[in-house]
Formats: structure tokens, sequence, C-alpha cells
């Protein structure tokens, strides 16, 4: 039989935006309450708002380095930078990250269910129906992703501008004050961990950046598609610490799920959080699928693989086997930690270091041919 | 063209029956150009046994030999199926004249054996319809869809007159599809009433029809209608291709075409639409769908089909906007009813406590408390007695029907609930339920969501709300990737532009709708002027 | 068949899933719901802990059938346990009721105060906190008697006691404000912020004229480190509510023996206990003129600042109020005749909240309710890190400076008060 050829497959500029938007927020919004918060205090906010800015810029940047090459993909960026062998084997360890990265949130979204909702479940039904779903949609491609972010993408921004509006009433600004208490270290701690996210979303733009339609259009595209994302980040960040103080905040697993509790309509409608946590999970699949969609072809083009759909199947499988076998939730905060600072961090400064390498490089070749 | 004088032996009986239903001796495919042709006798008495033997002798074949002509008489044969072609019809415009040919002013030629054919075909038959056919085969087959043959001694070609007149029902109220305000007119199983319905509403030369005949022993006739300069043309070339790769052996309604074109026919989303009503079906052609009309049914079908179609109704564009909104509304929210309160339900009182209210809380589990089974087996209990009831009511003729469904709904509803079989919220929820099916326009939709509902009440009862947020997510995901002739079938949801959120979830005023949906009608898309509706009076402009 | 794998595959796995067994499912009949939960101390140290389950059977809204009001034994079981923890106490439940326990709609918990004063409150917050079935609005109180005695009484207008209670709560602070509604959340809040201590509300038992026994709330009570130190009273409890900005509405009654008070001078304050059912002044067998107030908008700021180098707290409250009810020939129709009042609506309002702020420093440990600790934080880093550790002492004589301003703008549909024509 032959070995089939992917089909060309074109997302539009809008639909770039809402995607590298759903990305970039995924489920962030569970865990960057705890992470900042302990790192930063009653000033993780501020380390957020200061954070959101020089994000936006040096993702705009990166991006705009990204697409200088285009119709070439990742790994076909780091082989003309690198060279064929190197930009592979440099390559190959962002597509495995990116596959550790949807195993964690797997696990993620099963401790959610289990801590809020269903405690006696065990966490590999969990973990199963997110993979089979998130696998099934990175199976079909980044057009039927696209398509699926652009229904969930706006729920899931509404249901957590409800949170945010749930908490409002409680809100007390004297948990932020006073400003910089213990000084300038902590908030700078908080502001760090907060460059990781846009690390993921440079590493899942550049796995599909073949598939953009207008190129042209596309790092704006993305800063204007992760702008409701950094927003609503930081609105419920604030939110949290302003109705649950913020040694509360840091005491608390998802504080996330707390504020969810929090909603009632009226004095007969409550624990909407049965309603919230399901919303959630629409967004763990997306960034799962897309992170799987983008390992399996980074993975696939570091093995020359011209279709990277078969892969997609074994890879889900192994990802799930291996979040099973983290057997103690602290453990996988602690593995995503380690992702973000080893992997994604240098993700987000790669772009400004292949795209010159490529330039002088093909700049090389260029002389070479015509002195030569 | 070979003209072979002979005897019409076996083989060639075998070969006139084998090409008289459209397949060739091997029986696979359409006809192929190398099939034999079978020659038509020179002799009227040859053509007559050859065509009684094929068909098996048959009560409703007409035959009527005569001769005509005065000096040398000519012998003629004509023949007809009795109940396809009007026979009164058949006497006065071909008979007649014939039996008349010395009379009229064919004066200058006489009428010999030679000359026989032609004038019948140029000056004595005063039909509209007439061919001149050389293969038995073929003739045969024409004459079993209509026509009237006409043999005449000596020639070996005959003629086919007229055309078909079947017996057909009455152009009537549609009987699914009912609106208070717009037209009522429905197809009927004829083609020609059909095409003719369409012909009327779209008076332009740019509707287009294309006729394949599918089946191979129905014969029936299909056809592909669309606006030349509206619809796209890839997709007219792929239905017509899709259409024409049928091989099967009878077309008895448009549902069987339906699943043989479909893009995925094991997904329980129909991709193909399907209506009754004209001023619908040429709606939908001014959007730049393509349209196909079968033979024989009265559901016309329509592609490619989007989700959003099958919530619309055409009542929707002849009522007020204003209207219109809360309508759709309440049929969005009606099928989610219809959908998804069984599973919720069995979710929030099984897994899910904390989400009902208190004092509400305390009435369901009073009315639990002297229920045997858990609730997701009283849902499937219910849902299935009242589909049951539903099924038989359909069955049943006339107001017996609607009697049968009213009472034992309402009284099996009582009935369970006194004996403390089900709770009697359940029952309430059922209802609920099933009123939500009816409100969901398009059949199709209204049956897939019940179909839906089953997996989702069983994901909710081992699950509770993942196991709904997980199917739901499968059927979305399941939505992404469906394709209808090549059309995202969530055209209009995804992606969510200014143009199509007109006509979605409501309806914007008819001045406001100035562009026809992106998909179907890409190079084509202003549907009205800028300028239609209202505009202000310029400055200095007298009103 | 794209996408359809993604279904079979659901399918079959969670049908799979089914047959392995659903682990969250509880059925309706399975379960006890919990509404109301009492804690006290077993002779031997023990949480004892008591619960209220409501008979479902007993309180079906179907046609009125069920009794609704006329004595909680017989809609609801309340029934007890003891344990180590709280949580070991109700784990023990399942041998006597065969249900297991759903918390989801506890909407009060009473805590008696030999619990509180040796720190048990601790283990419960604790509890509450990681139970993911809990809400943080549900509200605990204090009682000095038993709570199963509490838990035994009558639910008045609701069909049980919990609901009852909550109303109760949550209703309080639109006529009254006697009570002080504690919930989980705010408890939390409180333990968070350095030198906050945590208040909760008091419950208490009254007889009632048909033979029942009604739970009624009123005062507070006031914990360091979880510790039990003191209570306040009905209007204790209203000053701190006030000094808080949680008041929605409050009648105040103003006794004017002394005749209306001119700028600067104090008036007499009287209290306004509502256990009192009848309003009889202890000592005169003539009424004493009084003007009932309600206040409509309340509105109190907190600030700190520096007098000498040491952190002062300075209250300032803008009260609106309307008149209600008046038995003294005040002359509310003429210019100043409502504005005649403020004074004496300022200075009931003051006593308030000094006898709440004086309450609080006269403890053996001072207890900062008010959250004076946060504004001087706030402001004064420098200050707040120097009397830190030892702010509870600082508390005790910290200066406290309370200026209201009152403003009574409307007096019903009536202007003059009536005075029978001689």
């Amino acid at each position: 039989m032959k070995r089939s050829r992917r089909p060309i497959e074109r997302i539009s500029t809008a639909q770039l935006a809402i995607l590298s938007g759903a990305v970039g927020l995924g489920t962030v919004f569970l865990p960057i309450t705890s992470i900042i918060t302990r790192l930063a205090g009653a000033d993780s906010t501020l380390a957020l708002l200061a954070a959101g800015p020089f994000i936006a810029v040096l993702g705009r940047l990166a991006h705009a380095a990204q697409f200088k090459f285009p119709r070439k993909s990742l790994v076909a960026q780091f082989e003309l930078a690198f060279g064929r062998i190197i930009g592979r084997a440099l390559a190959l360890p962002l597509g495995l990250a990116l596959i550790a990265f949807a195993a964690g949130l797997e696990r993620q979204i099963a401790d959610v269910y289990i801590i809020a909702l269903m405690p006696k479940t065990p966490p590999w039904v969990f973990a199963v129906a997110i993979a089979g779903l998130a696998g099934a949609l990175a199976y079909e491609g980044v057009e039927a992703l696209a398509r699926y972010v652009t229904i969930t993408h706006p729920l899931v921004l509404a249901v957590l501008v409800i949170l945010v509006a749930a908490a409002a009433p409680l809100f007390n600004w004297h948990h932020f004050l006073p400003l910089f208490e213990h000084g300038i270290g902590p908030a700078f701690k908080g502001f760090a961990r907060a460059l990781p996210f846009a690390g993921e979303v440079v590493l899942f733009v550049w796995a599909i950046l073949p598939n953009v339609n207008q190129p042209r259009g596309g790092p704006r595209a993305v800063t204007v598609g992760s702008i409701p994302t950094i927003a609503i980040l930081i609105a419920l960040n604030a939110a949290t610490i302003g109705a649950l103080s913020a040694p509360e905040t840091a005491r608390l697993f998802y504080a996330t799920i707390d504020l969810a509790k929090l909603i009632q309509i009226g004095d007969y409608l409550r624990g909407l959080e049965a309603i919230i946590i399901p919303v959630f999970t629409a967004a763990s699949v997306t960034k799962t699928a897309a992170f799987l969609l983008a390992g399996s072809r980074i993975i696939g083009d570091c093995f020359g693989l011209p279709d990277a759909r078969p892969t997609v199947a074994p890879i889900a499988l192994a990802a799930t086997a291996g979040t099973l076998a983290l057997t103690k939730a602290t453990t996988m905060v602690r593995f995503i930690d380690f992702l973000d600072w080893y992997f994604m961090l240098p993700a987000l400064f790669l772009p400004f270091i292949v795209w010159p390498l490529a330039l002088l490089r093909s700049k090389r070749a260029a002389r070479r041919t015509v002195g030569g | 063209m070979y003209k072979r004088k002979r005897k019409h032996g076996p083989q060639a009986m075998r070969d006139i029956g084998a090409v008289a239903s459209g397949a060739s001796a091997v029986g696979q495919g359409p006809p192929r150009p190398d099939e034999p042709r079978v020659a038509i006798a020179a002799e009227v008495g040859a053509n007559r046994d050859a065509i009684i033997n094929v068909l098996g002798n048959p009560p409703d074949l007409a035959l009527r030999e005569f001769s005509f002509g005065i000096d040398q008489p000519v012998h003629c044969l004509v023949a007809y199926i009795d109940g396809l072609t009007d026979p009164v019809a058949v006497a006065d415009h071909l008979i007649e004249p014939l039996m008349m040919a010395p009379r009229l002013a064919v004066r200058d030629t006489a009428v010999t054996r030679s000359n026989a054919m032609d004038m019948i075909s140029e000056r004595l038959a005063s039909v509209w319809h007439l061919l001149v056919e050389t293969d038995l085969g073929k003739a045969v087959k024409a004459m079993l869809e209509g026509v009237c043959l006409v043999f005449v001694d000596g020639c070996d070609r005959c003629l086919e007159v007229g055309r078909k007149e079947p017996p057909k029902r009455q152009i009537t109220t549609t009987e699914t599809e009912q609106v208070i305000r717009g037209p009522r007119e429905g197809f009927t199983e004829t083609l020609r009433d059909c095409t003719g319905l369409v012909r009327k509403r779209l008076a332009t030369p740019a509707l287009r029809f294309e006729t394949l005949s599918i089946g191979r022993l129905s014969n029936t006739a299909v056809s592909i209608v669309w606006l030349q300069g509206v619809a796209n043309d890839k997709i007219v070339a792929e239905v017509r291709r899709r259409l024409q790769r049928i091989d099967i052996d009878g077309i008895m309604d448009g549902a069987y075409i339906e699943e043989l074109i479909e893009d995925q026919p094991y997904s329980p989303f129909s991709t193909v639409y399907h209506t009754e009503r004209p001023d619908a079906f040429c709606a939908h052609l001014l959007e730049g769908r393509v349209g196909i009309l079968v033979d024989g049914s009265s559901q016309a079908l329509v592609v490619p089909a989007t989700m959003v179609m099958f919530f619309q109704t055409s009542e929707d564009y002849y009522t007020r906007f204003h209207l219109t909104i809360l309508i759709r509304f309440i049929r969005l929210m009606a099928s989610f009813n219809s959908l998804l309160l069984p599973p919720v339900y069995i979710a929030a009182t099984t897994f899910h406590h904390n989400l009902i209210p208190t004092a509400f809380l305390l009435s369901i589990a009073a009315g639990r408390e002297s229920v045997p089974f858990p609730a997701v087996v009283e849902a499937l209990f219910m849902v299935f007695t009242f589909e049951a009831v539903r099924e038989a009511g359909i069955r049943l003729p006339g107001i017996i029907g609607q009697t049968v469904s009213i009472v034992g709904a309402l009284v099996i509803g009582q009935a369970v609930v006194s004996a403390g079989v089900v709770s009697p919220i359940m029952v309430i929820i059922i209802a609920l339920t099933e009123v939500g099916s009816f409100a969901v326009p398009a059949y199709d939709m209204a049956a897939t969501l019940r179909l839906l509902r089953y997996p989702l009440m069983l994901l909710a009862a081992t699950l509770g709300m993942f196991g709904i947020a997980v199917g739901l997510l499968a059927l979305l995901i399941h939505l992404c990737c469906l394709r209808s002739f090549g059309v995202p079938y969530l055209s209009g949801l995804t992606p969510l532009t200014a143009r199509s959120a007109k006509d979605i979830f409501i309806r914007a005023p008819w001045p406001q709708m100035k562009f026809r949906p992106r998909p179907t009608a890409q190079k084509h898309a202003e549907r009205q002027s800028q300028r239609s509706g209202p505009q202000r009076p310029k400055r200095g402009e007298r009103t | 068949m794209r996408g359809l794998r993604a279904v079979a595959l659901l399918i079959i796995v969670f049908t799979c899933a089914g047959l392995a067994g659903c682990w969250d499912r509880r059925e309706l009949n399975n379960i006890a719901f919990v509404f109301t939960m009492g804690i006290s101390r077993a002779p031997n140290g023990d949480f004892l802990v008591g619960l209220q389950i409501p008979i479902p059977r007993k309180l079906a809204g179907r046609g009125g059938g069920g009794a609704k009001g006329g004595g909680a034994e017989q809609n609801s079981l309340v029934r007890t346990t003891q344990g180590p923890t709280v949580d070991g106490a109700l784990r023990k439940l399942g041998a006597v009721l065969g249900r297991s326990l759903s918390f989801g709609h506890c909407d009060v918990i009473i805590v008696k105060d030999d619990v509180a004063k040796d720190g048990g409150l601790a283990s419960l917050l604790d509890f509450i906190s990681r139970f993911w079935e809990f809400r943080r609005q549900t509200i605990i109180l204090v009682s000095s008697r038993d709570p199963v005695e509490i838990l035994l009484s009558s639910p008045e207008l609701e069909t049980t006691l919990g609901e009852n209670l909550a109303k109760t709560v949550q209703e309080a602070i639109h006529d009254s404000s006697v009570c002080y509604i504690s919930t989980v959340r705010e408890i939390l809040e409180r333990q968070s912020i350095l030198g906050a201590h945590v208040v909760l509300g008091r419950v208490d038992l009254v007889n009632d004229p048909d033979g029942n026994r009604t739970s009624i709330v009123e005062g507070a009570a006031v914990f360091e480190r979880n510790r039990l130190v003191g209570f306040l009273d009905g209007d204790e409890t209203r000053g701190l509510n006030i000094i808080l900005n949680h008041i929605r509405g409050s009648a105040l009654s103003l006794d004017l023996t002394a005749g209306l008070p001119a700028d600067g001078e104090a008036g007499p304050t009287p209290g306004y206990h509502a256990g009192e059912r009848d309003n009889k002044s202890p000592d005169a067998a003539v009424p004493r003129p009084t003007v009932s107030v309600f206040i409509t908008r309340f509105n109190s700021k907190t600030a700190a600042r520096l007098e000498g180098g040491q952190p002062v707290i300075d209250v300032k409250i803008n009260v609106t109020g309307q008149v209600t009810e008046a038995s003294y020939a005040v002359p509310l129709q003429s210019p100043g005749g409502l504005s005649a009042l403020n004074g004496a609506l300022a200075k009931r309002v003051e006593g308030l909240c000094r006898a709440a702020i004086a309450k609080t420093q006269s403890f053996p440990v001072g207890c900062d309710v008010f959250f004076f600790s946060e504004a001087i934080h706030d402001r004064f880093p420098a200050v707040w890190a120097a009397i830190s550790d030892r702010w509870d002492e600082y508390y005790k004589t910290l200066k406290v400076n309370v200026i209201v301003n009152a403003n009574i703008i409307e007096s019903g549909m009536a202007c003059d008060p009536i005075s029978p024509h001689r």
C-alpha cells in the first residue's frame, strides 16, 4: 500500500489567532494561581501584569523570527540552521517534551476531577478518555483542531469570565497590600515563572507553521490571539487573591476550583462546579491534542516520515501509560515545572538563535553556488 | 451501425432483454458501448412477437395493428403499456391521423412502404415528442417508461411517440413541513411535476437540469438541479460523479441515493438535507446549493448540507425577524433538552447532588424512595416506553393514532408513578425531552438526537458529568471532521463571521442579509444589492 | 471513518468501565443528607458530632403531605457519634445509618464553646477545607448549649433547622444585625491575615409561647488562635458589623429621655436586646420617649495614621437613615427637625462601635477583629514590622477614633409624630 502523503491543510489567520490563544490558555488557569502565588505571594498579580506585555512583545518578536521561513516547520528550520543531523537531534527533545507535557495535562485534569467531584474514580479513566479524544483530534489534523477550538475557546473564556465575576463581590483589595512587602525578589520569581507559558505557544506555532495560509499576518494573529488569554489569566489571579487572600490561595491545590465553588445563583442554585469543571475538560482536550499534534509532527519529521499521522496513536498510548505511572500528584507538579523551565523557556528564545543561523547558512550556501 | 436482418432468435431475446433492462450481459454496470444492439426487424409481426416474448406477455401491453394508406396499404403496429400512457391521447393524435391519412392533404405524395415512416414522423403524427429509434432493446425500455412505439412494415426503424403520463398524485399540502404563513405546495412523486414547481419559482435560464437514469431494474429518473452562476461548479461535478457511480438494482426513494452518495454514511448525522417543500428547495438553490430530484420520491435532496440547515425552517423566513429570534432560541433549547435532559438528570441525581437545590432535592429523594431501580434504568425504561407509544401512534391510522399516543402516554405515565416503578420527576423529564425532540424541524436531526441520547445516558450513568462532557466532546470532534461534499459540516458556526452569524441563532432582517453563505457560493456571493432596504434620504432630497 | 474511530473507542472503553464498576455512583436513596452538624466534646476528650439528617419521605413536597414545621424529630433524624477527629467520628456512622453521608447541603455547623475553648476549631476547619463536599459558604456558629439540643429545636417556618438557621443569620443582617455571619471563607480569610482574629456568630435557644424551643442567633464569639477568648453581646456585635461594613440595614432606637442632645453632648445610650420581646424599661411605668430610626445605608472606612510615631486608627462612618417610629414630639416637619436627630443617632452609632472596641480590648488577650492590623500593615509596613510580634498586647492600648456622620433624610409617609389634641 502506498504510504500516504498527508493532505495539505491550511488555516486562516483568524483561526491561527484563536488556536494560539486556546493553546496558550489550555489549562493554565488551573495551576496558575497556585504556582505563581506560592512564588510571589500577594505580588503575583503585579508580577503577571508585568509579565503580560513582556510576553506579548517577546512573543511577537519570536513569532516574527519563526515566520521568516513560512513553509518550513520546526525541524526544517533547525536543519537549515544547524545542519541535518544536529538539527534533528536538537529538535527531537522538544518534540518529546511536548508529548510529556501532554501526558502531564491528562493527569492534571484527572487530578482536578478526583479532588473536586469524583474522588473514588481511578485516574486511568480520565487519562484514557482525554487521550482518546485528544488523539482523535490530533489525528484529524490542524484544520479539525482549528474548528474545534473556534467553538470551545469562546466557551472556556466565557466560563472564566463568570468565575471572575463570581469572585468580584468578595474582592478585598487589602489582600494585595502592602506592595512588595518582601522586596522585588518574590515578584521577580513569579514574573520569570510566567515566561514559559509563552514558550509553549512558540513551540506549537513552530510545528504548524507550514499550515498557515497567509504567513504575513501570522505573528500579529498569534499576538492578538494571546491577548485575551493573558488578560483572563491576570484577572483570574487577581480575583482569587482578592477573594481568598494570598496565603490561603498558596495553601490550596487548585484555587480555581474553590472559585468555581463560590458561584451561586440566588440562594438555590449552588454546586455549579459540576458544570464548570466539564467545560475545563474541553480546554484540556484542546491543549493535549495540540501538543500531541505538534509533538508527533516533530518526531515524524525527525525520523523522516512523510505523514506523521500513524504515529499519533502509539504516542498517545505511550504518553497515557507514562502519566499513569506517576503515582503522586505532587510529582506531577514538579514534572511540569521541570518541563517548563528546561524546555519551554528555552523554546521561547530559540527562534532568535535559529533564524540568524539559518539565514547565515543559506547565504553561505548561495554564495558557494554562485562563486563555485 | 450495422444492419443485420435476422429473425429474433433466443440469443436476440436475451440481448433485447439485457439492453431493455439497462445492463450488459454480464450483469454489472451501466450499459457499455460495446454491448449487443438488436436491430428492429423489417417485419411488424416479428417485432410484435419479440416484444411479447421479452416482456413475458404482460396483461397491460396494448397492441394495435392496422393498415393505412390507400394505394399501398402499409401495415403498422402501435404498442404501448396501458397505465403509463393515456390511450385517448394515443388514439386522438396518432391512430386517428394515420387512419385518416388518405383523406388529409397529402396531396402530392402517396404513402408507400418506403416513405411511410417519414410521412408519419413528419406529417401525420400530431404529437409533441417524437424520436426515431433503431435499437429494439432501447425501444422496449422507452416503452416501459411510457412512450408509444410505432412499427411500420418494411422499415427497420421505429418511432417513439409521446411521453410518460403515469398515474400520479395531485399536488397537495406538505404533510411533514407545515407552516402557518407561506406557500403550501409540496413535491409529488412525479419528476415532471416537481421540475415544473421548481421552474415556476425560478423562472430564469440559469436554472439547469440534468437527468440521469439510476437503478438497473428501476431505471429511476434522477435530476440534478442547480443555478448556473450561483452554484459552485465543482460541487455540481462532484454530485454528477457520485450519482453516476451508483450501481444498484432499484431506487425506491431518494433515501437510497442519500445513503449512497454521502461522504460518511456511517455517521449518525445526515449530511444530505431533504425537503418536501419547493420553496425551501428553491431557497437552497439560491444559496448556491445543488438539488437532486428523484422520480417516485416526494422528497427532494439538497447538497451540500450543513448542520445549521437542519435547525431552520422555511417559516423562519416568512415571519418577522423578531419572532424568529425567539423561536430559534426556543428550538435550540428544545434540542438541548432532547439530547441532554435525561443524561443531566441521571448525572445530577447519581453523582452531583450538590447541584440540585435543597428543597428540590428532598422532593426528588422522596419520590425515589419507593423506586427500586437506579435512575438510569428508570430513564431508559421511560424513554423506551415513550418511543414505543410514539411508534404505535404513527402506525395506526388517523384519529386512532393520535388518541393512542396521548392516552397511552398519560395513562402509562400516571400508572407507573402510582405503582412506584418510576419517580414522578422522571415522567416530567421524559415529557420535556420528547417535546423537545418534536421541536427540531428536520426529522433526520431529531432522530439523530434521539439516538445519541442513549449513549449519553449510559455515559452519564457511569461517569456523571465527566461522562457527559466526554460524550459531547466526542460528538463535537466528530462534527468537526465531518464534511458534506467537501463543505465542512459546521460551516456556519466555525468560523463565526458577521456574515454567517446573521442566519444561525437569529435571522437578521432581509435588508441585512446581503450575502450568500460562504462555502457554497464563494465566487458569487452577493445576494442583494447594497442599497436594498430602507435608505436614509440624502440631504436636500425630497422624500 | 474520520473521527468515528474515536467515538467507537470511547464507547467501548466506557462500557468496560461501566462493567468494572462505577466508582462514584451514589443513588439518592443510598444517601443520608446532612443539613446541620453540631460539634462538642465527649467526656473522654473525643469529638462528639451530632448530625441532623432529614427524612425525605416525610418531607416530600407533594400536596403538603408531610408534616412541616411542627417538631423536628418527626421530619429529621438527629444522630450522634464520637471519635478522636471529626472525620473519624463521621466514618463510624456507617454502622448506624446504612447510608453514606453527603455534606453538599450542610449549611450550618454549630460548635460548642468547650470545643472552641481548647482549640478543636482548627481540626474542624481543616477538615472542612479539605473535604470536597463542603462549600465555603457554610456558616459556623458557636453555642454555649449542647448543639444536639439546638439540632432538636423547631425549624420555625422552614422545613429543616439548617435552612432556618441559615436564613435567619442572613436575614438578620437586613434588620437588626445583632448576629455575625461567619462563613468558612471568611474564617479562613481571617486566619491568613496577620493580626486578625476569628469571630463566629452565636446561637442560643429560647422558649416559645407555644411550648417549642427555638434557636436564636445573637451575638458573637471571639477567638485567638482558634481558642475561644470571649463573647460580644448583641449591641457589640452590631458595632462590629458597622465597623466592618457588613450591615445592609439596621433599626436603632434613640432614647430621648434627656431631650435632644446639643452638638457635643453625650446622650444616654439605651440598649436594645433582641431577646426581650417586650421593650419595657426596667424602672418606670412611664414609657420612654423613643424615636426609632432605620438605617438604610452604612458606609464605614478604616484608616490608619501616625500620631507621634504611633499608629492610630480612624474609623469614619457615614450613616443614612429614616425615622420609622416616633413617640417623642420631635418637630420633624420643620427644616431642622430631621437633622436635630442626627446628633442623637451619631452618638448611638458611636456608642455601639466603642462598646465593641472596648470589649475586644478588654479580653485577656487583646483581639483585633476589626482588621485594624491590616490597616496599619498596608500603610505603614515598617511600623507594623516593629509591633507585629506583640500586636495583641499593643491592641489593648490602641487608640481608635470613631467619627460618625449621621444623616436622617426621610420619615416615612408621615411627617410629624402623632400628638393627641387636648
